[in-house]
């Protein structure tokens, strides 16, 4: 969300800028600009019509299906957005208990690690995110050659990446393993 | 001391610039790298920490921040 916002704050100024720089253009006769044109130049005229047209509609409740559509989208676009706004940001590392944290990145390291020893592995990739509560959300990728035992790499890798973790104290609220065949041509690891 | 990706994890005090430390109205956040093999398990070596830290803290709260885990060269 603040990169969202960030997005729209940056656009906000981007067109704020943009409209001084027209006001000035405009006010001071610039370039053969004249103020007096531009009631014409943007179609002010157009567009005191076309809100005309919209209020009178909407006091008569004759709206079209299309602007009753993208009123109520507008509506729905700004709740999600309000919702979003509202909820807590995700925490930064990952708790391992009462005081203690850990930086995701530590934590897919060690995922990795654990990962990449086990036989059939020819490489992973692990994303680590951090939940409220004590624990972290582990979604990890190995790739393997065509024809493996794949049930049985997946458990091993299971059981390999929670012991590791164990062993260093984190805990795991989520494991999910998910493996992907690959040419090992393509690997960075060919034999394990 | 761990000091963050961008070295983030700092106090600034008067002209000193302490990193690995981050103190704020309520907690302190210390940040360690730690380094295998390790003397005890890491929530141990945490509160072996907050324990030595908590008197100087000004009744904050406590927190240790593990950045990352090395292995030490042999």
């Amino acid at each position: 969300m603040r990169i969202f916002n960030r997005i729209v704050m940056i656009l906000l100024l981007a067109g704020l800028f943009v409209l001084g720089v027209y006001t000035v253009v405009y006010s001071l006769n610039l370039f053969g600009y004249r103020l007096s044109d531009l009631p014409r130049v943007v179609g002010l005229s157009g567009l005191y019509r076309g809100l005309q047209t919209f209020v009178g509609n909407a006091e008569n409740g004759t709206l079209s299906v299309l602007t009753v559509i993208i009123l109520v989208s507008i509506a729905v676009l700004g709740l999600i957005l309000l919702i979003a706004e509202l909820k807590p940001p995700a925490p930064r590392h990952v708790g391992m208990h009462s005081g203690t944290y850990i930086t995701r990145s530590a934590v897919a390291d060690e995922v990795v690690e654990a990962a990449e020893r086990t036989p059939g592995v020819l490489g992973t990739s692990s994303r680590v995110k951090a939940r409220r509560r004590p624990g972290a959300q582990v979604d990890l990728e190995a790739r393997v050659r065509h024809g493996e035992d794949t049930s049985a790499i997946q458990s091993e890798l299971r059981r390999s990446v929670r012991e590791r973790l164990a062993q260093r104290g984190v805990p795991v609220s989520k494991l999910n393993v998910r493996l992907r065949e690959v040419d090992p041509r393509q690997a960075r690891t060919r034999v394990q | 001391m761990g000091r963050g990706r961008y070295v983030e994890a700092a106090t600034y005090e008067g002209n000193e610039k302490v990193s690995g430390v981050i103190v704020k109205p309520e907690e302190v956040e210390i940040h360690i790298v730690a380094r295998y093999p390790l003397p005890k398990p890491i929530p141990e070596i945490a509160r072996s920490i907050v324990e030595r830290v908590a008197p100087q803290a000004g009744g904050r709260r406590t927190v240790v921040v593990v950045e990352d885990l090395e292995v030490a060269a042999t």
